[in-house]
C-alpha cells in the first residue's frame, strides 16, 4: 500500500475481551481504519467501529470459515488481519499465503509456533530443559501412584480455563481413565503470572510484561497488576525463543515450591487483559501492527508497575443499529 | 450549469447495497428495503457477491422479487464480481442469467489488479511497478481489462471504479484523459452505469465530470453492508454538489 492511504485492519473475535483490547488500542492510531468481525451479531466490539465496517463471519471451526474470511479480506482490502480467537488461528496461519495473495498480512505467530503452543504436551516437551516445567504426562501413559497430590488435569488442547481441575488422589486420577487428550501436571504451589510477550521478526523479545492475576472471573483477569521481576521476564524470553515466537503471545508461569517460575502454558494470541499491558507502557497491538507492516520495532520497550480493576462497559446504539435476528442465515 | 444525469438525481439512488446473501453483510433484503424507504431513495439496487462457484443466485432473486412493493421506490438487482485478468474475464457463475429472468446488472469490481496471468495481489503489483512496469502501462492494463469486462458483462455497472489505485501506490491523477475517455466510450456503448462510491470515495471529481460530460449514467452507491448506511451520503453529496452534478441539498 502507499504511505498515504490508511492501513485497513480487520479484528476478528470482536465480542471477546482480547478483540476489544486490540480494537481499542488500534483506534488510537490515526493511520488506521478499523473493521471488526465476529460470528455473533451482538458482539460488543462490532459496535466500536463504524456501521459500514461491521462484518459477520462463520464460526472458526466451520468448513467455509477460511474461504469466507479470505473473500472478506479481498473485498474489504484488508491490509492486516488480527485474529483473537484460538480456533481460528491455526486455520488462518495455514492459509497465510492465500491471505497474502489478496493483499492481507496475518498478524499472528507462525503455524509451527501456534501448533506447539496449542498442544500443551508438545509445549512441555519443547520447553523441558530450557526453563523450569512442572512434571507433565499424558493421562493414559502415567502411573497414578507416581504423583504427589493434588495434581492438575487439563485438556491437551484447549483455551482458557475450560476443563482444568484439581484431582485429589490416585484413585480419582485412575477413575478418569486413559484419555490420550488429557494431561496430568504437577500442581505448583506458588503464585501465577501471565507474561505478555512480544517478539520481533528475528524472534528478539521486545517486551515481556508480567502481570499478576489478582482476581479471575471465567478465565479473564478482572483485577491485576504488572510486576517488574527480571526472573519472570527472562523465563518468558526463553520460552519465546524455544517456541520460535514472532508476534504476541501470553506466557503463563507459576512459582514452584522453591519460588522459581515454571512454565504452565503459552496462549499464542492477545490476552483479554492486554489493556493493562498497554497502559503500563507497552502497546502490543500497535507494535504488532508495525511488525505486520514490516516496520522496524524498538529494541526494547520498558513498562511500569501499574494495577487495574476492570468493569463491564456499555455501548449504547440506536435500536435500528442493532443487527436483528432475521439477519441470521 | 448542472450536468445531465439521466432520470434520477444520483443522491436519490443507491445502486450497491449488500444483504445477508453476501457472506459478510449483516442486514436482510427486507431491512435494506425499509432503510431505502425511510431514507427517501427513489431507486435501490440489491447486490451480492458472487464467484464462479456461487449457486444461490436464483434464491436471491426470488427473495428480492417477493419483497413488498414500496410506492416511489424502484428495486433493482445485481451481482458483484471481480475482474479476474487482463482479458476482462469476470468471476461469475457460468450459468448466470443477466437481463430478463436473471439479475439486472453485473457489478464489475476492481478487487485485485487484473494481471495478464490472473489477479495480482497489491504486493505483486507493487513489485511489478518497482521492477520497471511503468505506472502508465499498469493503468492501461487496468483500463483495458475494465473495458473488456464491460463488453463481457452485457449489462454492467462499474463498482467503486479505481478504488484499487491507492492500494497499489497509484492515484487517479496519474490517469491520462485517454484512459478516462476509453472507460466513458465503453460505458456509453455498452450501457454500463458507473457508481460514485461513498465507501471508497471514488472515482474522484475529475473522472466523474469527464464521464458525465460523455453521457455516462452515474449512480450513487454506498456499498452498504448494513441497513443503517443505505442511502447515506456525505462524500458523494459533497463531491456531487461541488462539481455541480446536482443542486445543493
Amino acid at each position: 500500500m502507499s504511505d498515504s492511504s490508511p492501513t485497513r485492519v480487520l479484528v476478528t473475535g470482536a465480542g471477546g475481551p482480547a478483540g476489544i483490547a486490540v480494537l481499542r488500542s488500534l483506534a488510537r492510531r490515526d493511520d488506521v481504519v478499523l473493521l471488526a468481525a465476529d460470528m455473533d451479531r451482538y458482539a460488543s466490539g462490532l459496535y466500536l467501529v463504524d456501521a459500514g465496517a461491521r462484518h459477520l463471519v462463520r464460526p472458526g471451526l466451520s468448513e467455509e470459515f477460511v474461504d469466507h474470511l479470505v473473500g472478506l479480506c479481498e473485498r474489504e482490502r484488508v491490509d492486516v488481519l488480527f485474529s483473537t480467537v484460538d480456533v481460528e488461528l491455526p486455520r488462518l496461519a495455514a492459509e497465510r499465503k492465500r491471505l497474502a495473495a489478496v493483499g492481507t498480512t496475518l498478524a499472528a505467530p507462525s503455524l509451527e509456533t501456534l501448533e506447539v503452543c496449542l498442544d500443551k504436551y508438545a509445549l512441555a516437551q519443547r520447553c523441558t530443559g530450557v526453563v523450569r516445567t512442572p512434571r507433565t504426562a499424558l493421562l493414559g501413559e502415567t502411573d497414578p501412584d507416581s504423583w504427589d497430590y493434588p495434581v492438575i488435569v487439563k485438556p491437551r488442547r484447549g483455551a482458557g480455563s475450560r476443563g482444568v481441575h484439581l484431582v485429589e488422589d490416585a484413585a480419582a486420577l485412575r477413575a478418569l481413565g486413559s484419555d490420550e487428550d488429557i494431561l496430568v501436571q504437577a500442581n505448583l504451589p506458588g503464585d501465577e503470572y501471565s507474561v505478555d510477550t512480544l517478539a520481533d521478526a528475528d524472534g528478539t523479545v521486545v517486551a515481556a510484561v508480567p502481570r499478576s492475576r489478582l482476581r479471575v472471573d471465567s478465565g479473564v483477569s478482572v483485577a491485576g497488576s504488572t510486576v517488574a521481576d527480571p526472573e519472570l521476564e527472562e523465563t518468558a524470553r526463553q520460552v519465546a525463543a524455544a517456541v520460535g515466537l514472532v508476534g504476541v503471545a501470553n506466557v503463563q508461569l507459576r512459582r514452584d515450591a522453591e519460588g522459581r517460575p515454571a512454565l504452565l502454558e503459552v496462549n499464542p494470541r492477545f490476552p483479554g487483559a492486554m489493556p493493562l499491558t498497554v497502559a503500563a507502557g507497552v502497546d502490543m497491538p500497535s507494535l504488532a501492527l508495525d511488525l505486520a507492516l514490516e516496520r522496524p520495532l524498538p529494541a526494547s520497550v520498558p513498562f511500569r508497575e501499574l494495577a487495574v480493576v476492570r468493569y463491564l462497559e456499555d455501548v449504547f446504539v440506536p435500536l435500528a443499529d442493532v443487527v436483528s435476528e432475521e439477519d441470521a442465515r | 450549469m448542472t450536468t445531465a444525469l439521466g432520470e434520477l438525481d444520483l443522491l436519490l439512488t443507491d445502486h450497491h447495497v449488500h444483504s445477508t446473501w453476501s457472506d459478510d453483510a449483516v442486514s436482510a433484503p427486507m431491512e435494506n428495503l425499509v432503510a431505502a424507504r425511510d431514507t427517501g431513495l427513489a431507486s435501490i439496487r440489491m447486490v451480492d457477491h458472487v464467484r464462479t462457484t456461487t449457486t444461490w443466485v436464483p434464491g436471491f432473486l426470488a427473495e428480492i422479487s417477493a419483497l413488498p412493493r414500496v410506492e416511489g421506490l424502484e428495486v433493482l438487482t445485481g451481482v458483484e464480481a471481480k475482474i479476474l485478468d487482463a482479458s476482462g474475464r469476470l468471476d461469475v457463475p457460468d450459468d448466470l442469467v443477466v437481463g430478463a429472468g436473471g439479475v439486472d446488472r453485473v457489478l464489475i469490481a476492481d478487487h485485485q489488479f487484473p494481471g495478464p496471468d490472473g489477479p495480482w495481489s497489491p504486493r505483486r503489483t507493487l513489485e511489478e511497478l518497482a521492477a520497471g512496469l511503468p505506472a502508465e502501462d499498469a493503468l492501461s492494463i487496468l483500463v483495458t481489462a475494465t473495458v473488456r469486462a464491460m463488453e463481457r458483462a452485457g449489462r454492467g455497472q462499474l463498482a467503486h471504479l479505481f478504488s484499487l489505485l491507492p492500494k497499489i501506490g497509484l492515484h487517479e491523477s496519474e490517469l491520462l484523459d485517454e484512459h478516462v475517455a476509453a472507460i466513458a466510450d465503453a460505458a456509453v456503448r455498452t450501457g454500463t452505469t458507473v457508481e460514485v462510491n461513498e465507501k471508497w470515495r471514488c472515482p474522484g471529481p475529475r473522472v466523474v465530470l469527464q464521464l458525465a460530460a460523455a453521457g455516462v449514467t452515474l449512480v450513487g452507491s454506498t456499498d452498504s453492508h448494513e441497513a443503517t448506511t443505505v442511502g447515506r451520503y456525505s462524500w458523494v453529496a459533497e463531491a456531487a454538489s461541488a462539481t455541480r452534478l446536482v443542486g445543493t441539498r
